[in-house]
């Protein structure tokens, strides 16, 4: 059978890509890159549905608000306390520790048992060079909270694979910056 | 892209810096009899030692373990399976060099008059 459409020049082959997570709240200047994932990302979309009836008008207008967008990357393969923490804005905190060495805390962040979570930038970028330096695809979420909580998956040496980290994001609509949503880049 | 040959360049270089491994083994020249090809010089055939072979593939992912073969070479059995019980103490769950090895030991094969054979096999845990 000949193929049924001539629509092929803008399939996205699947390559991974580069996930980094602000670390200046929703301004997005800073960047921490989280690493290696066990596999690739899912962003879904979620809206209310909801009908006015418009007194003459002939028809119900449909309407849509409380749009979400959540996105759950496949395990992180990156124990950079650094990232960890970054991953987790607001909940998690990292720092320099004595015991039992020299090296880094990833710690709770709260003071009481309730804690204020920090809203950020994520995105996916794709490069088509190995020089990291043309993006040709990028997928921005904005005003994202990691509301969905996480873990921490320490394997033995029994198990395939490495030791993981799981965590997911919800982003929401940011007044602060035209009720910004996500962004979606392709290069021409 | 790594090189295809670094982790057996890794694993050689585990091998041949551990005394308990390389007092078992005869040498060529000023090395220890660790060899990494398919095929063995017919000059080399009844030294004792190691020949190192990939396994498995190396393919387009992140992390990618990857399996070689240690076939542990020795004119007797017992000789054959020494050495493949040091290259198992020195090498199953090492992790240096941003790299992890678990090994496997399969038991020793009788291969022709005086050549005893112990394959080991490691799985290199890479980094990238």
């Amino acid at each position: 059978m000949p193929r049924q459409t001539n629509e092929t020049s803008n399939i996205q082959f699947p390559d991974g890509f580069k996930l980094e997570i602000s670390t200046d709240g929703t301004t997005g200047s800073t960047w921490e890159e989280v690493g290696v994932l066990a596999g690739g990302a899912t962003a879904t979309m979620n809206w209310t549905e909801y009908h006015i009836d418009a007194g003459n008008y002939v028809d119900l207008v449909d309407k849509a608000k409380d749009p979400t967008i959540s996105l759950a990357p496949s395990a992180v393969w990156n124990f950079d306390p650094a990232v960890i923490a970054h991953l987790f804005p607001g909940f998690l905190t990292s720092a320099a520790a004595t015991t039992p060495g020299t090296g880094t805390d990833v710690t709770y962040a709260g003071t009481d048992n309730q804690v204020t979570l920090t809203r950020s930038k994520i995105r996916l970028t794709h490069y088509s060079d190995a020089s990291l330096s043309t993006e040709d695809w990028q997928f921005t979420l904005d005003n994202a909270v990691v509301d969905a909580g996480g873990s921490f998956n320490f394997k033995g040496v029994n198990e395939d694979g490495l030791d993981e980290l799981t965590v997911s994001f919800t982003g929401k609509c940011n007044p602060a910056d035209s009720y910004k949503l996500f962004t979606f880049f392709k290069l021409s | 892209m790594a090189s295809l040959r670094d982790n057996g360049t890794q694993l050689y270089l585990w091998l041949k810096n551990d005394t308990d491994i390389t007092e078992l083994l005869d040498t060529i020249g000023s090395y220890p009899a660790i060899i990494m090809t398919k095929m063995v010089n017919e000059e080399y055939q009844d030294l004792t030692m190691l020949q190192i072979y990939r396994m498995s593939t190396i393919e387009a992912v992140d992390i990618n373990p990857v399996t070689y073969t240690i076939n542990c070479r020795a004119s007797t059995e017992l000789k054959a399976d020494t050495i493949a019980q040091a290259v198992y103490d020195s090498l199953n769950r090492k992790i240096a060099d941003n790299k992890m090895a678990k090994c496997m030991a399969y038991p020793c094969i009788y291969e022709d008059v005086n050549h005893y054979n112990t394959p080991i096999d490691v799985v290199m845990y890479n980094n990238l």
